[in-house]
């Protein structure tokens, strides 16, 4: 495993250690057992024993009341060296931040402490530890974006552990000019232990304010003057240092470490001369050849540089510590670097040698391939470059060995994992970004270093044996759990995940694993091509994990995240109470709360608005409408506050929270509180409006719905509150945003407006349905004073006055009682209004053909005519207009489905129509259908669904909820039809039909069940228990019919829907019988239906923002028209 | 000057002697490894001559593995991967031992018996029963006082029951029940207990499993594995008696309980766990789930693991991921010729 830059000071600290216990090795041993033990544990590395004997010696009469003092001192060391050696870097940073705790609350308790020096040291340690995590972070490929940034930090935390270092440095000077001289005849070995123990405080403090310039260096480009002055000011400290301690081990430490810095500054002469310092001394004492090891190897670098280019002398003193080394010291790391400079030096020198000395050079070339060899067979630092070495002597590719046990296989896997991180990061940088092909080419070639990684972990697992160190064996587990997930193998990587968090959550790979795991599940769970019916088992193992994480790492990040991620879950399922449930386990401080506040209040204001669009047994009674109301309303207020107030104290605005504060803003307006809307919506710091008009990052993401969505919250909330100044000025905003889009602008426009009447209708109902009929007063007559002015006004363009009558439209529909007879009163009055709008843009139109965006554009607002038509009870002018439009457009779906809407409206006057609302009426020239029905309409729709490969997603999803439309409709025709029958077995045939065309729809598209479409599963669900409640039947709705598996009824035809002409003919004086159906082999024949948008797609649900960008169509459309031509696209 | 390389000398040569004498080795499961020269060696014990303190007798029950004097250092290796489950490297690295340069018939024996226990454990997982069978009969009839002699006729018995012959597979299994080792006694009873799965007999088996289960409780990690593989075939039993929870719930105890590390019960568990859901229609998840466990963490353990594979071509058919059953099909394929028997 590769040693981290943090690790390597590590070692430095623990050789520091080592050294000054042994320079001071009479007063070291310490005699009571309390250290003793303590000691012997933290060597073992059983920190957490360790901490467990503190805590109970804390209240134990074993030991002394100034031990019992030292205790935070002692645990807060415990803390860093269990930090250093942890490989869960969430529990590092945990273990530092305790540490630092401690070791303050140690210092400041006890100022006088002869320890609270050591425990200023031991901050300082924190802080380098801190660094290195840093600077080692700031290396990985991964991090290339951050390098900077990490540098900065590093260099932060390297300057503060400086100071305390310097302070530390300081007052033990003072301590140890206390204590020179003679020793006392009184007391004389307490006065001496006591003047040792300050000089080993001192000299250490000395030491580390030495490294930790040397680290600094680091943290510059090496040969900057910054990475210079560092170096310089460490090798001047180690310097002072060997000067005033060269007869104490420590010293000659000093001296190899100035050497160390004069060599990086490039003086490669002057540091052979400190080296050799080292290098004259006697190598008896085991602790004393290990330096030599090392300046020797330093040396032999010194002597191959290009200033001095000695490979003679390299090889010769490398040769003879080698020969002179022990068996037990040749594998050790200082070792193996002097065998691989040794084997460098020779091959060098062999390569300087002329012919005729073929017989040396042999003889070099022999023990450098030996020695190449030797290092390369061991882990280490030199490995890779030994194995380079006996390439080039051997003059041949060494053929890259298979691993043959663990720690082969996992380095392998190792350097495939770093070469993936690196070709993915080169893939995402931007130089590439602009190039297909290469980018391309990066991918391939990470997706091969992908796979290449986990075939060698996967091996290192199998070559595992008794030796090999279960954390290894587990680190091997992580990483092939990662790949797994990044390849896309969810499961595999959820098993392992959930295996390493349960089994071993403290390994380094517990923690991640656990997200993995969750993040794995949650990929299952939304995965397309898995059957529905298996979802469950994901659901409840995200449960099962999320509860296991925050029992586990309770209060910290991953439990949030957890409950983050199963609180979106219950949202996106409409489980309120579950929400509401995962809302309650957040932690007070943290950071996910006001944004999952927010969430979660949406979901409440999304079922208030979907329940109260419920009608007849269906909706909710009114106190619970209120108490969703008012929990949305409560939760949004909370989030968006909260969030308001962290943005005050310098966070960013996200656009959950401009989202969220949208959301408010409307359930403001709805709540008829347009004052408190506009004062939301203007919020200088997060008001969607004030941020859009400011052009603030957060509105500007590119299909970013916030500035349409703020300028129609708007619009309505100076409307109702009366600032028509203000009003105006919106939608002169609101149209300029929008013909920016350019030739899509208008159709967006057309959307936007009829969104609007959507929302503005669903108020006025609301509010009346509330039994606030004086407030949906005031709400309309605030609108109707503003479209007359609009209307009437000056220079009112197409836009404005298709605004006007759509509004108008939403008014009247508003107040309609829709109860199968004419509108009356209020709603008459505003249908009208509406109708005369309209005619009076098409007299305009007719006037100025250009007066319209485009020729389709009359349509639209004929189609509007032919709506309020049927609202004002003259169906007949309604199928007349709608059947003069697809003469001229016979495709038009949305001129389609209000022909057979029409016929829908009529059928409550006379059931007899239902018959061609279903079957189609008005025969052509050639004697089909003009107007389809929707039994046809549906097959055609699903025909060309099926077959239509180049339509794009959105224009897919359009067709999609067409087909949902007609197929619902021809439910309730049958329903209808049922209804009106007196035969009670013609009744029960057409009921069972009205089943069956749910059953077969949900058969047909089981992407109905899925949570893209969940408005039509709740009106699908709506309508099969009223059909089974006619049939008495237990009313179990559409996932049960669905999951039941009768027989469909045997004149089910391959698209759905059954026969239709069961009861007696119309009246209608222009269709004469239902036509048959067309032919099942007409469909996707001559019908290759192909949208082309001509104004706009589909009513979007405008009540709330999270709905507006993933509700489907509803049965109420724009004016806008969409047709199906068969010559746009191949 | 002479008196000191002298010295050295005799020092060498004494250190060498030592060092012959010690290289047979007996690693026990219960306690420190004995080495010294294996002088004695029966079905159910090997004698062990220690350079200091005289012989030690080894029950066969409590060995983890022999090693021997100057034994080939492609026997050591062998002798790793098949306790690795790593079968086919354990026989390319058989193949590569020259015989004709082995003296030694305990050496000989142990080259046979590894060669025939990794052609065993492969066929299990798919391969050629009858070639296996052949080759670890001849090993039982040759080598009656060898350590190894009881799990040949156990691997020999498992064999037989994968080939239907079921009454000649209990008399091989019945060799164990004969032992002194109240483990093996287990063992056999664990052996006789699948047998009669396989053979579709689940009350029977069921009893088999029970019975084991109320044997006294042994002490060690031999004793606990018989005891959890009991278990474990109580589970499978029930499972197939229309009681799935039942079983579902006894497995899970044993995943809870046993060693994340103990791989042979691990797969076996988890194996027998995916069986369990497969019972009941609704659990195809939990069962994919479960089988994946195996080919994920515990695929060195061949016959679990290709049991788990056919099994995951199957669900991962059914979750509409036909690329994921084919990739499994492959390696079933090419691991062990086509599946589990």
């Amino acid at each position: 495993m590769n040693h981290c830059r943090h690790g390597r000071f590590g070692a430095m600290r623990a050789g520091i250690a080592a050294l000054l216990v042994a320079a001071f090795a009479t007063t070291a041993a310490a005699a009571e057992p309390f250290q003793k033990f303590l000691d012997g544990l933290r060597e073992k590395g059983l920190y957490d024993s360790a901490m467990d004997y503190l805590a109970e010696m804390t209240n134990s009469s074993l030991i002394s009341g100034e031990i019992k003092t030292n205790i935070p001192y002692e645990e807060g060391k415990t803390l860093i060296d269990w930090a250093r050696d942890d490989a869960d870097v969430k529990n590092k940073m945990k273990n530092l931040d305790l540490a630092r705790e401690k070791l303050e609350g140690f210092i400041k308790n006890n100022s006088q402490n002869d320890l609270s020096g050591s425990a200023g040291m031991q901050l300082g340690n924190v802080l380098i530890l801190r660094g290195g995590m840093a600077l080692e972070n700031s290396a990985r490929p991964a991090n290339v974006q951050q390098k900077d940034a990490l540098l900065k930090q590093a260099r932060d935390l390297f300057g503060q552990a400086k100071d305390v270092f310097a302070k530390a440095e300081k007052d033990y000077e003072v301590k140890v000019n206390e204590y020179k001289g003679i020793p006392p005849e009184k007391d004389q070995q307490a006065w001496i232990d006591r003047r040792d123990t300050y000089r080993q405080a001192f000299l250490q403090a000395n030491l580390y304010s030495a490294a930790v310039l040397q680290e600094l260096a680091k943290t510059y480009p090496s040969g900057s003057k910054e990475n210079k002055d560092a170096l310089m000011a460490a090798a001047d400290k180690y310097k002072a240092i060997y000067q005033r301690w060269r007869t104490l081990m420590a010293g000659q430490l000093a001296r190899i470490k100035q050497g160390q810095c004069i060599q990086d500054l490039g003086d490669a002469k002057t540091a052979i001369g400190l080296y050799a310092d080292i290098l004259a001394q006697p190598d008896e004492l085991i602790e004393f050849r290990k330096l030599k090891a090392g300046a020797l190897y330093r040396t032999q670098q010194c002597w191959l540089s290009t200033g001095q280019n000695n490979p003679e002398l390299a090889h010769k003193i490398g040769r003879e510590f080698i020969d002179k080394s022990r068996p037990d010291e040749v594998k050790q790391p200082d070792w193996l670097a002097i065998r691989y400079y040794t084997a460098l030096a020779a091959k060098l020198l062999a390569d300087s040698l002329p012919d005729k000395d073929s017989g040396r050079k042999k003889s070099l070339l022999n023990e450098a391939k030996d020695d190449a060899k030797f290092v390369s067979s061991l882990r280490g630092t030199y490995r890779e470059d030994a194995r380079v070495l006996l390439t080039q002597v051997t003059g041949k590719e060494e053929a890259q060995k298979e691993p043959t046990n663990f720690a082969e296989a996992f380095e392998r896997g190792q350097e495939y994992l770093d070469e993936m991180q690196a070709k993915q990061t080169a893939s995402r940088l931007g130089n590439v970004m602009g190039n297909p092909e290469e980018r391309g080419k990066l991918e391939k070639a990470a997706d091969a270093a992908r796979d290449n990684a986990m075939k060698y972990f996967r091996l290192a697992l199998a070559l595992r044996d008794s030796e090999t160190k279960l954390e290894e064996i587990n680190t091997a587990r992580y990483y092939i759990c990662f790949l797994d997930y990044q390849a896309g193998r969810y499961y595999d990587a959820a098993v392992l995940g959930e295996f390493l968090a349960k089994k071993y959550p403290g390994s380094a790979g517990g923690r991640p694993g656990a997200k993995i795991a969750l993040a794995a599940y949650l990929q299952g769970y939304n995965d397309k091509q898995m059957p529905p019916t298996y979802k469950t088992y994901d659901r409840d193992k995200m449960e099962d994990l999320a509860n296991y994480i925050a029992l586990r790492w309770k209060g910290e990040p991953e439990a949030d995240e957890a409950w983050g991620i199963l609180l979106s879950l219950d949202v996106v399922e409409r489980d309120l109470k579950g929400a509401l449930d995962s809302l309650s386990k957040l932690a007070p401080d943290s950071p996910r709360l006001a944004e999952s506040e927010i969430k979660v209040g949406q979901a409440y204001w999304g079922a208030y608005l979907s329940d109260q669009r419920k009608e007849g047994d269906e909706r909710p009674p009114q106190s619970q409408l209120d108490a969703l109301l008012k929990q949305a309303q409560t939760l949004l207020e909370r989030g968006v506050n909260r969030q308001k107030e962290a943005v005050k104290a310098g966070a960013a605005v996200t656009p959950d929270l401009v989202l969220g504060a949208l959301s408010l803003s409307q359930l403001y307006l709805n709540n008829n509180q347009s004052e408190k809307a506009v004062a939301l919506l203007e919020d200088p710091a997060i008001g969607p409006l004030a941020l859009t008009k400011a052009k603030q990052t957060v509105t500007l993401q590119n299909d970013s719905p916030i500035p349409v969505e703020s300028y129609k919250t708007a619009l309505r909330a100076y409307v109702e509150s009366k600032n028509l100044d203000k009003a105006q000025e919106s939608i002169k905003e609101l149209e300029d945003l929008v013909a920016a889009q350019g030739a899509q602008g208008q159709s967006e426009l057309t959307r936007i407006y009829v969104s609007m009447g959507r929302a503005l209708e669903e108020q006025i109902r609301s509010l009346k349905d509330g039994g606030k009929d004086e407030d949906a007063k005031k709400v309309t007559s605030s609108f109707e004073v503003f479209l007359d002015k609009i209307k009437e006004g000056e220079g009112a363009n197409f836009s404005s006055l298709n605004w006007v009558a759509e509004t108008f439209y939403s008014l009247g529909a508003g107040y309609d009682a829709h109860d199968g007879k004419p509108a009356v009163g209020d709603a008459e009055t505003y249908y009208k209004k509406a109708l005369a709008t309209d005619e009076k843009t098409l007299a305009l139109i007719g006037s100025d053909p250009n007066y319209a965006p485009s020729p389709d554009a009359a349509h639209a607002i004929r189609l509007r005519i032919a709506k309020v038509y049927c609202r004002l009870g003259k169906y007949k002018d309604a199928i007349d207009l709608v059947e003069n439009i697809l003469k001229q457009k016979p495709m038009l779906v949305e001129a389609q489905i209000e022909g057979s809407r029409a016929f829908m409206d009529w059928g409550r006057e006379n059931p007899a129509y239902y018959t061609l609302a279903i079957a189609g009426a008005r025969k052509g020239a050639d004697g089909k259908n003009i107007i389809f029905g929707w039994l046809d309409l549906a097959r055609r729709l699903q025909s060309s669904l099926a077959g239509a490969v180049t339509l794009e997603p959105q224009a897919a999803k359009t067709m999609q909820g067409w087909f949902f439309e007609s197929r619902y409709w021809l439910s309730v025709a049958h329903t209808n039809m049922a209804q009106a029958e007196a035969a009670t077995d013609k009744k029960t045939k057409l009921l069972t039909d009205a089943l069956n065309d749910i059953r077969i729809t949900a058969r047909l598209t089981p992407v109905l069940m899925t949570a893209d479409w969940q408005e039509w599963q709740d009106k699908f669900d709506a309508q099969a228990k009223t059909v089974q409640k006619l049939l008495n039947e237990k009313p179990d709705g559409l996932s049960a019919l669905v999951a039941r598996t009768e027989p469909e009824v045997a004149t089910a035809t391959p698209a759905g829907g059954t026969q239709a002409a069961n009861v007696g003919a119309p009246t209608d004086v222009a269709a004469a019988t239902p036509s048959p159906e067309s032919k099942p082999e007409e469909a996707g024949t001559n019908f290759v239906l192909v949208i082309v948008l001509v104004l706009g797609l589909a009513v979007v649900v405008v009540g709330v923002v999270v709905f507006a960008m993933r509700k489907t169509p509803t049965p109420r459309r724009p004016t806008s028209t969409v047709s199906f031509e068969s010559s746009a696209k191949p | 000057m002479r008196l000191r390389v002298a010295l050295i000398a005799g020092a060498s040569l004494l250190l060498t002697v030592a060092y012959a004498q010690a290289l047979d080795a007996v690693r026990r499961l219960s306690g420190p490894t004995v080495s010294g020269t294996i002088t004695k060696m029966s079905a159910t014990e090997v004698t062990v001559e220690k350079k200091v303190g005289g012989a030690e007798n080894v029950p066969v029950a409590d060995i983890d593995e022999v090693s021997y004097d100057n034994e080939p250092t492609q026997l050591k290796s062998a002798r790793r991967d098949a306790e690795n489950g790593a079968y086919e490297n354990a026989l390319a690295a058989i193949e590569k031992i020259d015989g004709a340069a082995v003296a030694r018939a305990e050496i000989q024996a142990d080259i046979q018996f590894y060669k025939a226990m990794c052609q065993a454990k492969l066929a299990l997982a798919g391969g050629d029963i009858a070639a296996a069978g052949k080759s670890m009969v001849d090993f039982v009839t040759k080598h009656p006082s060898n350590y190894h002699w009881l799990e040949a006729n156990e691997l020999v018995g498992d064999l037989l029951v994968a080939s239907g012959k079921f009454d000649a597979a209990r008399q091989y299994y019945g060799q164990l029940e004969k032992s002194p080792f109240p483990d093996y006694k287990a063992k056999a009873g664990v052996a006789l207990g699948r047998s009669l799965m396989v053979e579709n007999k689940f009350p029977e088996a069921l009893k088999q499993f029970e019975a084991v289960l109320a044997l006294p409780p042994g002490k060690g990690a031999a004793a606990e594995a018989q005891r959890l593989a009991a278990t474990l075939g109580k589970a499978a039993c029930l499972a197939q008696s229309g009681k799935p929870d039942e079983g579902i719930k006894l497995v899970d105890e044993v995943i809870a309980g046993a060693d994340a590390e103990n791989a042979s019960i691990m797969a076996q568990a988890y194996v027998t766990l995916g069986n369990c859901y497969l019972k009941k229609p609704e659990a195809k998840k939990q069962a994919l789930l479960a089988f994946l466990h195996v080919d994920v963490l515990y695929p060195s353990q061949a016959q679990a693991h290709a049991e788990a594979l056919k099994q995951l071509a199957i669900l991962w058919n059914e979750m509409n991921k036909p690329e994921r059953a084919n990739e499994v099909m492959q390696t079933l394929k090419d691991r062990y010729a086509g599946g589990a028997k």
